[in-house]
């Protein structure tokens, strides 16, 4: 019998692969978080007799739990009629700088899908009417009038839900998966 | 109340068993009374006469009544219902010289028959059956008739066969099986020789493997670290396919799966051959599976269908010395979450979970949606063995797996970008020195080392770390046998290095790094008691190092809107595993096995929700995070067979878990509730003449009892569900037309359509389980 085959060479060719297993590029993670969660919520509201508008920021930028998210107040002013506008953005912070990717336009485009919700406490504190419609005629909430009347102290909460396949006119706040549930201090002076 | 009914259910199969074991006793004792004429028994052992080692498959024939039988995997035959008279015994099996004995039949006997090897045989044969596997340490193994009826489930459902295993569940397509109450990284799998290596600390992350290709799969329960890796504290699954072919020719084999409810169609292909010149030989195999969206009793599973697609080839070259393999497998699978569980916050849950049925229920369909996960796994590995004069075995294995796992959540316009995108490269390698039987002792010896790196793609969640993980372990372990007594004992140790990379808001790229001594030993005594009865005992230690996802868990948990965090503190945790194993064999009516376990675990590692929520854009969240405690888990395994006649068998599966967390004298989380599986089973008998073969028909009961082991403390959001029980059937046979056979077999779980939920399934808050399923299978060998 020929002995052409070597067994003990196969054994130390498969040997090194243990030593070329070790060898493998090194990388870092990024500085940077997952894409597209949001992470600042602003409210715009313009008085709509003219004057300076009013933004309140809610801004968390690493999630639930870490450092407690930034929240500003609300302080509006009594018997106006305010035009309102929120913003949704993924901010990403990085060593030095933000990076900010505007959602708005997104929830907008899946208007269909979308609904946002406007809760006072006390009732009254503020009203919300919402103004645009998606293109199943559906009320959105991106676009908003808001009212208030008498001056009062309270919170304003806010959700946006995500309803794919589930918005319609029995749809509400309960219905589908919460994206945004935030509520601001208010002041109504 | 769940005590309660499982006792009566006991009590019950007691009533039920008690007068068969009083028969079996009047068996014995009438074999024993010389007046009775037919009612003798005689049995024994076939050992190899040098060795004493039990001889498997040896054909024992009485030449006067033309009566054969074979001996079992522990070596034993039996003969019953012999009359009194002399016979000429016939003993043969390959590789000996046929052994030809005539004796007087007074009264019942035991006879054991030892052979001596041939020597001009030995030459022209290749010996390449297994030794006797027995081991002192409880194992269980799905093969032939019971791994056919799995046909077409997932893994990690084939395995709910076995007694003491069942699985972690996430919807109906999620699947992880559970070993006496622990699961997840506490099960190493083996897949064909290779530890298994993926995201296995998720249990919505089901195992990569293609069942369709395993030939047998086998349980070791309990603590199992000597031979595989020291963190195999609740035991270990191996995989195992079908040995490539050892004579010239080509052959395949085509199956076809289909079922009922989620419409599930399954193909499978198998072509495999050896060279006529060179002793080469060769096996592919391939499977496709699709299926739509699950049915629970009263809708549809929204988004629950999945697909699968499977390649497996192997390569073996193999002399009388050396011999090599090489194996790729390829896994693909695409599968649907159910939308509903995945759900924003809070409150969502709560809404959830005090609907009535799932908010989407949808219509059937195929089409997988957002959630979903998209998993790819490769597997190549390289092995050879070498013998090493007459004393033993060399063999070396490599294995590299890539393991990817995407996964799509529910948000608006991410366009087709995954938001967890992990990628695990794995490098195992071992060698092993098996030494032959050297003075009653024989062994075996090795190293190996795990290479691993972790990654996520840039801009998907950061869940889980980078980390590098490196394993280099080394193992003995030793089996003597004299006579009726067996004992082993192995040790191993393992040294872990993880090396990880995080990325932090504040101080940039963390490095933290650990080191892990982790050692493993058992001990085990395996006792032939005679009467045919073998009593086993096993003490195992295992110690099992934290995974990366337990030190740095970091991020949301959309089914479970809890934010997970890890603990970078947590330590290994060692459990030390106490099991009793009394078998029951070879006996013609009832056989069984009874095991019983208590497994002490110090620092176990489990998640616990906090009682504080967290709060964040999207409203609260539960917060849980890893912690350790001192556990204990205790329980019983028990399996039996009675055979009321010839034709018609009773099985019983039984299974009881309890666990509890020794400092607060708490219960743990997550344990399997007790569940039994009583089966009767009617072979039919099938002439020679008849163009049907090894047909039977099947109908059977599974009782899960409520986890009464429960409370506000372990199962916070929703308390344990229902007991229930389901009606299950099955039938079988194979049909001859002409030359060609058919294999034909059904299944039928849930029958009478039950709504019901599982303590064990994630999803359990949101969905009831899956509906009557009624799946059928042929097998066409080519």
């Amino acid at each position: 019998m020929k002995k052409s085959f070597r067994p003990y060479l196969a054994f130390l060719f498969m040997g090194s692969l243990l030593t070329f297993s070790a060898c493998k590029d090194e990388e870092d993670p990024e500085p940077d978080h997952e894409h597209d969660v949001v992470t600042t919520v602003t409210l715009t509201l313009t008085p709509s007799n003219g004057g300076q508008p009013v933004t309140a920021t809610w801004e968390d930028l690493d999630g639930p739990g870490g450092k407690a998210p930034e929240i500003d107040q609300l302080v509006l002013s009594a018997n106006t009629t305010y035009t309102g506008s929120i913003s949704f953005a993924s901010e990403e912070a990085h060593d030095d700088h933000h990076h900010a990717h505007d959602l708005t336009a997104d929830i907008r485009a899946e208007g269909t899908a979308h609904e946002l919700f406007y809760f006072a406490n006390p009732q009254g504190l503020v009203t919300f009417t919402k103004t645009d419609k998606d293109a199943n005629g559906r009320p959105i909430g991106l676009e908003t009038t808001a009212t208030t009347t008498a001056a009062v102290q309270g919170k304003l909460r806010i959700m946006l839900k995500h309803q794919p396949g589930t918005k319609s006119s029995t749809s509400n706040e309960n219905t589908g998966e919460t994206d945004v549930d935030i509520t601001f201090d208010t002041t109504v002076q | 109340m769940f005590r309660a009914k499982f006792i009566l259910v006991l009590l019950w199969q007691l009533l039920l068993v008690a007068p068969v074991a009083m028969a079996q006793e009047q068996l014995h004792l009438d074999g024993e009374e010389p007046e009775q004429d037919c009612g003798l028994t005689l049995s024994g052992k076939v050992l190899d006469h040098d060795t004493r080692e039990p001889l498997i498959g040896a054909t024992i024939y009485i030449e006067e009544l033309q009566r054969g039988t074979l001996s079992d995997e522990y070596g034993n035959y039996h003969f019953h219902h012999l009359c009194r008279g002399s016979y000429t015994l016939k003993v043969s099996y390959v590789g000996y010289e046929p052994l030809t004995s005539g004796f007087r039949m007074v009264s019942s006997t035991v006879r054991n028959l030892s052979l001596h090897a041939d020597a001009q045989q030995l030459k022209a044969v290749e010996i390449t059956g297994s030794r006797l596997q027995e081991q002192a340490q409880a194992t269980e193994t799905l093969q032939g008739r019971e791994l056919a009826e799995t046909r077409g489930l997932s893994l990690g459902e084939s395995l709910k066969k076995l007694t003491g295993v069942s699985s972690v569940q996430t919807g109906p397509t999620v699947s992880k099986p559970v070993i006496h109450g622990l699961f997840g990284n506490r099960v190493v799998i083996m897949n064909n020789g290779v530890r298994h290596e993926s995201q296995q600390w998720g249990n919505e992350h089901a195992p990569e493997i293609d069942p369709l290709n395993a030939q047998q799969m086998r349980v070791i329960k309990g603590a199992a670290g000597v031979r595989y890796g020291s963190d195999a504290i609740g035991g270990i699954v191996l995989v195992e396919p079908n040995a490539l072919p050892d004579s010239a020719g080509i052959r395949g084999e085509i199956a076809l799966i289909g079922s009922t409810n989620n419409r599930m169609g399954t193909v499978a292909g198998m072509a495999e051959g050896k060279l006529r010149q060179l002793p080469l030989s060769w096996r592919l195999h391939t499977s496709v599976k699709k299926a739509g969206s699950a049915q629970a009793p009263r809708y549809t599973l929204n988004n629950t269908g999945f697909e699968e697609q499977n390649l497996a080839a192997t390569l073996g070259y193999k002399r009388q010395r050396f011999g090599a393999e090489l194996y790729y497998s390829y896994f693909h699978t695409k599968l649907g979450f159910l939308s509903s569980a995945h759900i924003g916050n809070l409150t969502d849950l709560e809404n959830a979970i005090g609907r009535e049925r799932p908010e989407e229920t949808g219509s059937f369909t195929y089409t997988i949606a957002r959630p979903y996960q998209d998993v790819t796994h490769h597997l190549l590995k390289a092995k050879a063995f070498y013998q090493t004069g007459e004393v033993g075995e060399l063999q070396f294995t490599y294995g590299l797996q890539q393991n990817v796992r995407q996964e799509y959540d529910r948000h608006r316009n991410t366009g087709d970008r995954p938001q967890l995108d992990l990628d695990l490269q794995t490098h195992t390698t071992e060698l092993v020195w098996e030494h032959k039987p050297i003075a009653n002792l024989s062994g075996s010896i090795g190293v190996s080392t795990i290479w691993q790196n972790n990654s996520y793609a840039n801009g998907t969640r950061p869940l889980l770390p980078y980390f590098i993980n490196t394993t280099i372990g080394a193992f003995a372990s030793e089996k003597w046998r004299k006579d009726n007594l067996q004992l082993e004992a192995g040790i191993r140790y393992d040294n872990k290095s993880l090396d990880i990379k995080r990325w932090n808001r504040t101080e940039g790229v963390l490095r933290p790094s650990y080191t892990f001594h982790n050692f493993s030993g058992s001990f085990g005594a395996l006792y032939d008691l005679g009467y045919h009865f073998t009593l086993s005992a096993n003490v195992g230690y295992a110690s099992r190092a934290p995974h990366a996802y337990e030190l740095f868990a970091n991020g949301l948990h959309n089914s479970a809107a809890s934010f997970e965090r890890g603990n970078p503190e947590l330590v290994s945790e060692d459990a030390v595993n106490t099991m009793a194993t009394l078998n029951y064999h070879s006996n013609l009516r009832l056989n069984g096995e009874l095991s019983l376990y208590y497994n002490t675990i110090n620092n176990y590692i489990y998640l616990q929700i906090l009682p504080d929520y967290a709060l964040g854009i999207g409203g609260a969240f539960l917060q849980a995070e890893y912690r350790q405690a001192d556990a204990r888990f205790w329980g019983a395994d028990l399996n039996f067979d009675y055979a009321l006649t010839n034709r018609l068998t009773l099985n019983n599966k039984t299974s009881l878990v309890y666990a509890k967390n020794r400092e607060t004298d708490s219960y743990l989380p997550f344990i399997t509730p007790g569940r039994t599986d009583n089966t009767l089973r009617y072979s039919f008998e099938n002439g020679t003449a008849s163009r049907l073969s090894d047909s039977y028909l099947a109908l059977g009961g599974l009782y899960v009892g409520r986890q009464g082991r429960s409370d506000a403390q372990s199962d916070p959001v929703l308390a344990a569900p229902d007991a229930y029980f389901l009606l299950h059937a099955e039938a079988g046979t194979q049909l001859q037309f002409g030359k060609q056979q058919v294999e034909l077999g059904i299944v039928g779980s849930n029958l009478l359509n039950t709504s019901y939920r599982d303590y064990q399934n994630r999803l359990r808050y949101f969905a009831d389980e899956m509906g009557r399923m009624i799946m059928f299978r042929i097998k066409v060998p080519l």
